[in-house]
């Protein structure tokens, strides 16, 4: 089997339930094709890199999936119909993959640790919005909440 | 053979009073195997970006062509995710 990863962008404002909505037919095109779920990254709201249907921020997703290749043109299909999706990438990640088994518990321990480091990275930025909310508070209060460096790597993981 | 090609130029930019500037640069990912390119890592994909955020050539980063093959690639996904911009912002 081969192994894909698709990568989409959800909008900022779509609700907890349609994001489900979205993985979970992503999900069940997979299953249908009798490919394997591997595991999904959320990369958390990031800042695009520029202006998209006026939009300054995405949810973005990573999922992993082995399967024939036939899964893959179905989900753009979806993802194209889908007026939340800002974008989306789907890249071969390992041509032949021949232990199914043995990716599928290894593909868990990275989410697994995916998840360790998202929990990580959240409380990090808690921690910095406290701060910066200490500083406004002495400081007069700029124009916009949103003002960071342009290419800031906000949501990147920054020891 | 090819030093012969190579330096002649040099020779000839010296004797115009400019500085000659020959280091041999060596592909950085061929150097440090531990960085791969990866199209989701936008912070090192940006340390090949110039500041209007064009791809930096070969000739200029020193990179290999099988390198720099891969990190284009990566690159123009990383453009196409928002990831990195294909250009700065227009005001």
């Amino acid at each position: 089997m081969r192994e894909y990863e698709f990568v989409y962008v959800i909008q900022p404002d779509a609700t907890p339930e349609r994001e489900a909505e979205i993985h979970q037919r992503i999900d069940q095109v997979v299953t249908d094709q009798k490919g394997r779920f591997l595991l999904r990254d959320d990369w958390g709201k990031r800042r695009l890199a520029y202006e998209i249907k006026k939009f300054q921020k995405g949810h973005y997703f990573q999922v992993n999936f082995l399967g024939s290749g036939k899964e893959v043109g179905e989900i753009e299909r979806l993802m194209r119909i889908d007026a939340d999706i800002l974008r989306y990438l789907s890249v071969l990640a390992n041509e032949e993959v021949s232990d199914v088994e043995t990716r599928v518990v290894e593909a868990a321990k990275q989410a697994a640790e995916q998840a360790q480091r998202r929990a990580e990275r959240e409380a990090e930025r808690a921690a910095r919005e406290e701060r910066e909310k200490e500083r406004e508070r002495g400081l007069p209060v700029g124009d916009d909440d949103d003002e960071e460096p342009r290419f800031r790597a906000d949501d990147e993981d920054e020891e | 053979m090819v030093d012969v090609i190579a330096k002649r130029p040099a020779k000839k930019r010296r004797r115009a009073g400019r500085k000659m500037f020959s280091r041999h640069k060596v592909c950085r990912f061929c150097a440090d195997k531990e960085i791969d390119i990866d199209y989701k890592d936008a912070k090192t994909l940006r340390i090949f970006l110039t500041e209007r955020c064009k791809i930096i050539p070969r000739r200029i980063s020193g990179n290999c062509a099988r390198h720099q093959r891969r990190l284009t690639t990566a690159i123009k996904r990383a453009r196409h995710l928002a990831l990195v911009p294909y250009t700065t912002a227009h005001v």
